[in-house]
């Protein structure tokens, strides 16, 4: 009963919030750099007129290009199901959950990507080769500072990660959480696709790499594509926020604390919602090439996160 | 209540994130563009073991370690700095660091070092508290990046600096021991570090008076 | 008293050399300077000798026993014998190659400073202080190797300092780590880096903390101290260096960074840590000795040849302290006196060689007999006593290391040691007899205008008295010296062997 009650809130809450924290970023942009910034509600007036708009699929393409949408789109998803997002407990937990969360993304991005290929445009294609580019760059960090947490927790379970994690309250903030915490947030921010590794609000064709694998796209394809990376954005800012004290256990008998939960989590996600953005206000793209050399420095971070907590473990620093 | 922040848990936990500081420090120098930015990031990485220093002291109940913070601090920070500034104006090189392999994959590599470093720690048999195998897989690491930097770099400068990082991984070895050396040898260990780096960039000067580059792969004549 | 007139004769010899306006005089005052630095060094070394326990100056900061008397005796000398070369020597090179006298008062400036860092290393009570005056010895010697300012030696100073101060680091860790070891002990925090406390309280140290130190320690001092495969700086410096800076290097330099790495060994050798130390130091000295033979059979550039020779030399004295039985290690302190002179001896002649034909180049060099009979012959027979063949020291010396080392069972490292020392020999008496004895190459145009005779005087002083020392030591040691080695073979085995 309970979980399943989860899954439902946690699908319509993925399902209806993604498109409107979206365009709260984008608001939030507008705001701090002196512009109106469009309606809190445009990503839902977006995503009807894709879904009412013709769909055109080009000559060229196979049946890669027609199903892409729908295993990105179920593939996120699922993704967002392994995260806790309102509770300490995630709809779907087992152990091994943060590797199956990185499969999940891989298999959407291995989709898009092969799907961008398809028609053969030139810029689909510049834009998948960059996409694997960064996704190899991106997954082993992200890995990596996961596992600095697993290894913390002694769990790859992201609930039994978030059990022990707010069991151990403030005594947790040792130096291998905090740098583990800094690589992944950088990598998630190259994930999301956001200002230092690429701008979501650009067409420039030399520049663009998510949007760019979407240009074939038309009508609810594309909807659904938006769609879904617009909820792969959340769920990656519900991870962070998942990492970032406080935590609450929930006692799913009270609503009160149901509610003050609920509170927490939006909490969180509207400070890192402002975090990312003042980023983007902040910083300017980095080129290309760069972004690998901040992607490694990342890497290391993560590196030294493992080591500083293997390190603090086996001293007898905090008992997991 | 203002002493609260200082009981021995809570300096084993300010080291270990000074700890972490350093080494990224360390791994940023590695990744660096530009010279000045490794010399500013050379003199906050100083900064941060004179503050290490200064917590063992405290943890130590020494008054020793005080002296060997300031010291580095006004040296490291200040002087050595203020002094590789100089020369860089002065030899007017290309601000750019030049590398045989190339930043990320150094970092990577640096990354890898810093495993290693943190293994092998537990092999030289400095006993046992937690603090002191930090601090001794700190030393290790900025040792071996250091002498990386030192064997990747092309530019004669940049060697210096690299040279100066191993140095600062083996004073963090020192701050793992806790010091207490006669003061004269720390003074001498100290005046020699600054004429070190006083005659290293005269060597500098005279490399771009010479071969008028600072790129020391024009430095291949003798051989055999 | 005398150990402050030892360390203020090369202060005031730098200070009185910048008096003179021209040349001939600054070369009689380094000579008088170093001579009487040798007359303080023979009143310290019979206080050395005179004294039943090692002597104490100036509180506890400098400790003198017979090892450092016996390092005092190789300063003093080739000290000595490095000024006599150095005012003809210099005296020709300003007319060729330094501009003005100042550049001239600043390489005695610098010469005198050089022996004082040396001083230093091998008087000092301190494993802090030792280390500082190593790191002094290669800033100071830098500006040496470097002094023509042409490419060639810029490069080489580089490479020398660079080389030599990373070594120098690692050589930091192991006396950290020493002193770990002494705190950890229990030992009294304020006397933990004197030699002499380290010996009283070795034997309750931390082997495997001592073990991983020496490492530290063999390979930083033994950077600085040429031991393959750190050598790299080591023919550079020595072939880009001015001759009697050369001699310098590699007859005393090389030996004070030995003596470091000695010091350690001993502390060393009273832990358990000497099964460690012992093979760590015979492969070291293996490894020198082959590398050196490889490139002394294939080498042009005759300064580059007697600095592989130096490699070579290092490695044998290192593999003598290695076997650790009392022959061997007496035969390898007393190789350390023999190598500096027989090495100064080379340096010189074939210095005078090279000014004569204005090339290192050995292939250029040739048929030098018809030339310079005296400087010539003295190449010759300091290339056979190099090689170590009988009637010199050397021989005797080497023989006492191979004895030592079969004595000790060390089997495999005495027949390689055998092997490699008849290679070298085969490739040095080929490189100087092709010089000496060979045919004036008539090709060259410019031999033509090669006219005869010695370039000036003292270049033969210096080349004779170190020949006449080695053919001497080979026959009787006098019973000073002897008495030193005596003591400092005790001291190093101290009876635990």
């Amino acid at each position: 009963m309970e979980s399943s009650v989860i899954v439902l809130l946690q699908v319509g809450f993925m399902l209806l919030l993604s498109p409107f924290i979206n365009t709260l970023m984008k608001k939030m942009k507008a705001i701090l750099q002196g512009r109106q910034g469009p309606p809190l509600m445009q990503g839902y007036y977006d995503l009807l007129k894709y879904f009412r708009k013709e769909t055109v699929v080009s000559e060229q393409a196979s049946w890669i290009f027609s199903i892409t949408p729908l295993v990105v789109f179920s593939s996120t998803l699922v993704a967002a199901l392994i995260i806790p997002t309102f509770f300490h407990v995630a709809a779907i937990n087992f152990l091994g959950g943060i590797i199956l969360l990185l499969y999940l993304l891989g298999l959407g991005r291995f989709f898009m990507v092969s799907a961008a290929m398809e028609p053969g445009g030139g810029f689909c294609g510049m834009a998948s080769s960059r996409e694997m580019m960064l996704s190899t760059l991106i997954e082993p960090v992200m890995l990596l500072s996961l596992f600095v947490f697993a290894t913390m927790a002694q769990s790859s379970n992201l609930t039994s990660i978030m059990n022990w994690l707010s069991g151990q309250g403030l005594a947790l903030i040792t130096p291998g959480y905090i740098v583990a915490f800094l690589a992944l947030m950088i990598v998630c921010i190259a994930e999301m696709g956001r200002v230092p590794f690429d701008n979501p609000e650009t067409h420039y064709e030399l520049t663009m790499i998510h949007e760019g694998m979407l240009l074939e796209y038309s009508g609810k394809p594309l909807g659904l594509m938006f769609w879904s990376s617009w909820m792969k954005q959340l769920l990656l800012l519900s991870l962070l926020a998942s990492f970032i004290p406080p935590w609450k256990i929930v006692d799913f008998t009270s609503l009160q604390s149901i509610l003050m939960a609920i509170l927490l989590y939006l909490l969180k996600l509207l400070f890192l919602c402002l975090f990312v953005v003042l980023i983007e206000t902040t910083i300017a793209k980095v080129r290309l090439f760069r972004v690998k050399d901040l992607l490694g420095a990342s890497f290391v971070l993560a590196i030294i996160a493992l080591i500083l907590s293997v390190h603090q473990a086996t001293a007898g620093g905090i008992k997991p | 209540m203002s002493l609260d922040i200082l009981t021995p848990e809570r300096i084993s936990q300010w080291i270990g994130f000074l700890v972490a500081i350093a080494l990224i420090t360390g791994v940023l120098m590695v990744g660096c563009r530009r010279l000045q930015e490794m010399i500013r990031l050379f003199a906050f990485q100083s900064f941060v073991l004179a503050l290490l220093t200064l917590l063992t002291g405290f943890s130590a109940h020494s008054l020793h370690p005080y002296f060997a913070a300031g010291i580095t601090f006004f040296g490291k920070c200040f002087l050595i700095p203020y002094f590789l500034t100089y020369v860089m104006n002065h030899v007017q090189m290309r601000r750019e660091v030049e590398t045989v392999v190339s930043l990320p994959t150094s970092m990577l590599l640096s990354g890898g070092l810093i495993m290693m470093a943190f293994y092998f720690s537990h092999f030289i048999p400095i006993s046992g508290t937690d603090l002191l195998s930090k601090l001794l897989g700190l030393s290790i690491s900025l040792v071996l990046i250091g002498l990386f930097m030192m064997m990747t770099r092309k530019k004669a400068f940049t060697e210096v600096i690299g040279l100066y990082l191993m140095e600062n991984g083996v004073y963090t070895l020192t701050i793992a021991t806790i010091f207490e050396m006669p003061a004269i040898i720390e003074m001498g260990i100290f005046l020699d570090l600054v004429i070190g780096v006083l005659v290293m960039g005269v060597w500098v000067y005279r490399i771009k008076q010479t071969f008028d580059t600072v790129n020391i792969e024009e430095l291949r004549k003798l051989k055999g | 008293m005398e150990i402050v007139l030892l360390f203020l004769i090369p202060i005031l010899t730098a200070l009185f050399c910048l008096i003179p306006r021209s040349i001939q005089p600054i070369g009689c005052i380094q000579c008088f300077g170093m001579a009487l630095f040798c007359g303080f060094g023979l009143w310290v070394i019979q206080k050395i000798i005179a004294s039943p326990n090692p002597l104490h100056y100036w509180g506890n900061w400098m400790y003198l026993d017979a090892i450092s008397g016996l390092m005092i005796v190789l300063i003093c000398l080739l000290g000595f014998l490095a000024s006599i070369y150095a005012t003809g020597y210099m005296a020709n090179e300003v007319e060729e190659r330094i501009e003005n006298l100042w550049k001239l008062k600043g390489f005695y400036g610098l010469f005198n400073l050089f022996i004082l860092t040396m001083l230093m290393v091998v008087t000092t009570n301190s494993i802090g202080l030792l280390w500082v005056g190593i790191e002094a010895t290669t800033l100071v010697s830098a500006f040496l190797v470097g002094y023509y300012n042409k490419q060639s030696n810029v490069e080489a100073a580089w490479k020398y300092i660079i080389l030599c101060t990373v070594g120098i680091v690692f050589a930091f860790i192991g006396i950290i780590l020493v002193y770990t070891a002494v705190t950890q002990a229990g030992g009294n925090k304020a006397l933990g880096l004197s030699w002499d406390y380290l010996i009283t309280i070795g034997s309750q140290l931390n082997p495997k903390l001592i073990k991983v130190a020496f490492i530290f320690i063999l390979v930083g001092y033994g950077t600085k101290a040429g031991l393959a495969p750190m050598h790299t700086w080591l023919p550079d410096a020595h072939s880009e260096a001015p001759t009697p800076v050369s001699a310098l290097l590699s007859g005393v330099l090389l030996k004070c960074a030995l003596y470091g790495i000695l010091r350690f060994s001993m502390i060393a050798n009273l832990t358990s840590a000497v099964t460690v130390t012992q093979p760590l130091l015979i492969t070291f000295g293996l490894i020198s000795l082959i590398i050196a033979a490889g490139f002394i059979l294939v080498q042009r550039n005759i300064k580059r040849l007697l600095a592989y020779s130096s490699l070579e030399h290092v490695g044998i004295i290192t593999l003598g302290l290695g076997f650790g039985s009392p022959l061997a290690v007496f035969g390898a302190l007393f190789h350390m006196i023999n190598h500096g002179l027989a090495k100064s001896l080379m340096f010189f002649s074939a210095g005078n060689l090279t000014l004569k034909y204005r090339t290192k180049d050995m292939e250029r060099v040739q048929g030098a007999f018809q030339l310079m009979p005296l400087s010539s012959v003295a190449l010759l027979v300091g290339g056979l006593a190099l090689a170590g063949s009988p009637p010199f020291s050397l021989f005797i010396s080497e023989f006492y290391i191979l004895y030592g080392g079969i004595k000790a069972h060390h089997w495999v490292a005495s027949i390689l040691l055998l092997l490699f020392l008849i290679i070298i020999f085969g490739g040095l008496t080929y490189h100087f007899g092709r010089m000496v004895i060979g045919p004036q190459p008539t090709t060259s145009p410019s031999s033509q205008t090669i006219p005869k005779g010695e370039i000036n005087r003292s270049g033969p002083i210096a080349v004779l008295i170190p020949l006449a020392l080695i053919l001497l030591l080979a026959w009787w040691i006098p019973a000073p010296l002897l008495h030193l080695l005596n003591d400092s073979v005790r001291l190093i085995t101290g009876g635990h062997l």
